[in-house]
């Protein structure tokens, strides 16, 4: 999968021009680590290791597929996400490959 | 004779289901092409014998897990009449995936919807006929802990062994790797056939879990349970362990000994003192290791152990380990050889093998024994609970600084992602089944190692024969002596290294021998060793005690887990040189602060 289009430029681009620094950092697309506690969305891309991303696939994180968080450890430990029947835990670092749309 | 092979997704009850129709007769046994050992069975079926191979559980056929990486082989090198699919019920919108990758390989399918029980009670309706239509196999509803559809199943199975097709391999190479297009038939499938209520999720797990994984409340709860739990295990094993000790002293003195009188004493020594013995250490592992599993088989197959995983995985992921591993460690606690063989829920052997590293530093029951014996003999009444709680954060310290040494080496990083599966209780029968297993796989892998130990150090503490066994005559007491420049930078003197020597085959044996070398009865053995070593000298002993090596069964069982001589010498051998150091850097220290 690339890694382009996972980053929308916000606002009028030639606002932009001449600031790279705001280039750098446009909003981002929001992705499962940072969904907030209690909402659900769908899954737009996987990225990540081949590796990785099928594992994340084979246990029901598809896209199109609708998530949920349920709650968040404490101290940054793992998130309990729900898709259809089925929950998980999943560490914010690899929450981080799931794109919401 | 037919084969049928039994794959399926992890947590789908497939071990239930393949114990239901086995029953306690399955075997371990090694396959071609495979390193790990598979869990098979021969059960009648109709008028045949037919063979039933459990494979480990796998979410992808075409995954890189090393389960994965198992299965495929197996499939590959092993010729099966029928794939016998375990699918969790209330899951087949994710299940389902697995059952269309197998059937790409083209070889006889029957699939089991298990957990039906629990899909109708979530109101999950699945119209079996068209499933079965639309993939054009059989399918059959079962409830493999209840015993629901068993007997469905069993006919199923006949049938589709009944077609005379020839066993195949699979030749998975040539199968094609779209993922994408099964993906879009799963859809088509899943919506086709299964229906499932807007919120099916289990209310009885939803509250539990606002408690049990509650923010402020889930820690303390979960070192509550785990407390209750390792309280359990130790008070009820250690009335049976002392059972099967007086049990075997009993036999040893009142029958072997007395038909031995005549025999040569050498003779006679060797076999009283060392194989009995042997055989004895073996023994007295067995109530606990079952006791264990039965305590196990209900953390795990409740589903805590992935809400353990919650509560502890942001501070042992730093560690390069997870929340299970905790779990495992605390284990230790009461007795490393249990929590070692433990550690076979995880999946990833980079995980497992790290936490087979930590957990020997765990500061088990037999270990205490030692500690309580030299704190109450050396310190003073007020000081000798803070010097024994030292011990235990020494303990810990001990297994951090090692996960974080060899995290990078051993721990692959493997993501954590695990299922949360809903509460269950496990049947009395799994639990039992699951004990039973445990302790004669330990039996036949470990008996001859710890025999061999056993043997080995009778050798050392008892020729010459003719001088007193364990004296400094022996050769035990010269292998001492010549190791007397290792030990004496740490305070301990040639006299308790010959007891080191004994703490490697079992740390319950090291006062009786401590007795045995100073020559004076156990009783007697606080006042003689508080006139010998001063608190700098039994400090550092007792460190070296904690972090060396716990035991020849924990040696045994490291061997018999991970399958491999070079890590098996690596879990030996750091300790070692840990318990060296940690020992040499305190009795310096304190002596150079003039203590």
């Amino acid at each position: 999968m690339s890694n382009e289009n996972h980053y929308y430029l916000s606002g009028d681009r030639d606002i932009l021009i001449g600031s790279p620094s705001k280039l750098e950092k446009p909003n981002p697309v929001m992705t499962l680590a940072e969904l907030p506690t209690g909402r659900t969305a769908t899954i737009a891309a996987l990225e990540g290791e081949p590796e990785i991303r099928t594992r994340i696939q084979s246990l029901g994180l598809r896209v199109g597929r609708d998530v949920a968080i349920i709650r968040r450890s404490r101290f940054g430990g793992p998130i309990q996400v729900r898709i259809g029947t089925t929950d998980l835990l999943i560490r914010p670092q690899q929450a981080q490959m799931v794109k919401l749309a | 004779m037919k084969r049928v092979a039994l794959l399926g997704m992890p947590n789908t009850g497939k071990s239930t289901f393949f114990n239901r129709l086995t029953g306690a007769s399955a075997k371990v046994g090694n396959w071609p092409g495979i390193t790990v050992d598979l869990l098979s069975a021969r059960v009648l079926l109709g008028s045949e014998m037919v063979e039933i191979v459990d494979l480990p559980g796998i979410y992808n056929l075409h995954g890189f897990a090393e389960d994965e990486r198992v299965a495929r082989t197996f499939l590959e090198e092993n010729p099966v009449d029928l794939l016998l699919v375990v699918s969790n019920a209330t899951q087949l919108d994710r299940q389902l995936a697995l059952v269309l990758q197998l059937q790409e390989l083209g070889q006889p399918m029957l699939l089991l919807l298990n957990m039906s029980d629990e899909a109708r009670r979530l109101g999950i309706r699945i119209d079996e006929s068209r499933l079965a239509g639309e993939l054009g196999i059989p399918v059959v509803s079962i409830s493999a802990k209840h015993g629901m559809g068993m007997d469905a199943a069993r006919d199923a199975i006949t049938r589709a062994l009944a077609g005379a097709h020839p066993a195949r391999k699979a030749a998975l190479e040539q199968v094609f790797h779209d993922d994408d297009a099964l993906e879009s038939r799963l859809e088509q499938v899943f919506h086709d056939t299964v229906q499932v209520p807007l919120s099916a999720t289990d209310r009885l797990t939803d509250r539990l879990d606002r408690v049990l994984l509650h923010p402020w409340l889930g820690l303390p709860l979960f070192f509550l349970a785990m407390l209750a739990m390792f309280e359990a295990v130790y008070a009820l094993g250690t009335p049976l362990q002392d059972g099967v000790a007086w049990m075997l002293e009993t036999i040893k003195t009142d029958a072997v000994a007395p038909a031995v009188a005549h025999w040569n004493p050498v003779l006679r020594s060797f076999l009283l003192d060392g194989i009995f013995d042997g055989i004895g250490t073996v023994l007295s592992f067995l109530p606990i290791i079952v006791l264990f599993f039965l305590f196990m088989a209900i953390v795990e197959d409740s589903g805590y152990m992935s809400r353990a995983a919650f509560l502890m995985d942001a501070f042992m992921s730093r560690l390069g380990l997870d929340g299970r591993a905790f779990v495992m460690q605390l284990m230790g606690f009461g007795c490393n050889v249990p929590a070692l063989m433990g550690t076979r829920v995880m999946r990833s052997r980079g995980l497992r093998l790290l936490t087979m590293m930590i957990i020997p530093f765990s500061l088990c029951s037999a270990r205490l024994q030692v500690f309580v014996f030299f704190t109450t003999a050396i310190f003073t009444a007020w000081a000798a609970p803070l010097v024994l709680f030292s011990l235990y954060v020494a303990s810990f310290l001990a297994a951090m600084l090692t996960a974080l040494i060899y995290r990078r080496r051993l721990s692959n990083d493997e993501p954590l992602l695990l299922e949360l599966p809903p509460y269950r209780f496990p049947t009395a029968k799994q639990m039992w089944l699951r004990g039973w297993r445990e302790v004669t796989h330990f039996v036949r892998e470990a008996t001859g190692f710890i025999l061999l130990g056993v043997i080995l150090v009778w050798a050392l503490t008892h020729s010459p024969f003719d001088v007193p066994p364990a004296s400094p005559q022996t050769l035990a007491g010269q292998l001492a002596r010549l190791f007397s420049p290792v030990f004496a930078p740490l305070g301990i003197d040639h006299l308790m290294t010959i007891t080191l020597l004994f703490g490697f085959v079992a740390k319950e044996v090291v006062l009786g021998a401590m007795a045995v070398i100073y020559g004076v009865g156990q009783g007697e053995l606080a006042g003689i060793v508080h006139g010998q070593v001063d608190w700098v000298q039994a400090y550092s002993f007792m460190l070296f005690v904690l972090i060396y090596t716990p035991c020849l069964s924990t040696v045994a069982v490291l061997k018999q887990e991970s399958r491999s001589w070079r890590f098996t010498a690596l879990a030996v051998g750091w300790p070692l040189l840990l318990a060296w150091l940690v020992s040499f850097a305190f009795y310096q220290g304190a002596r150079w602060l003039g203590f």
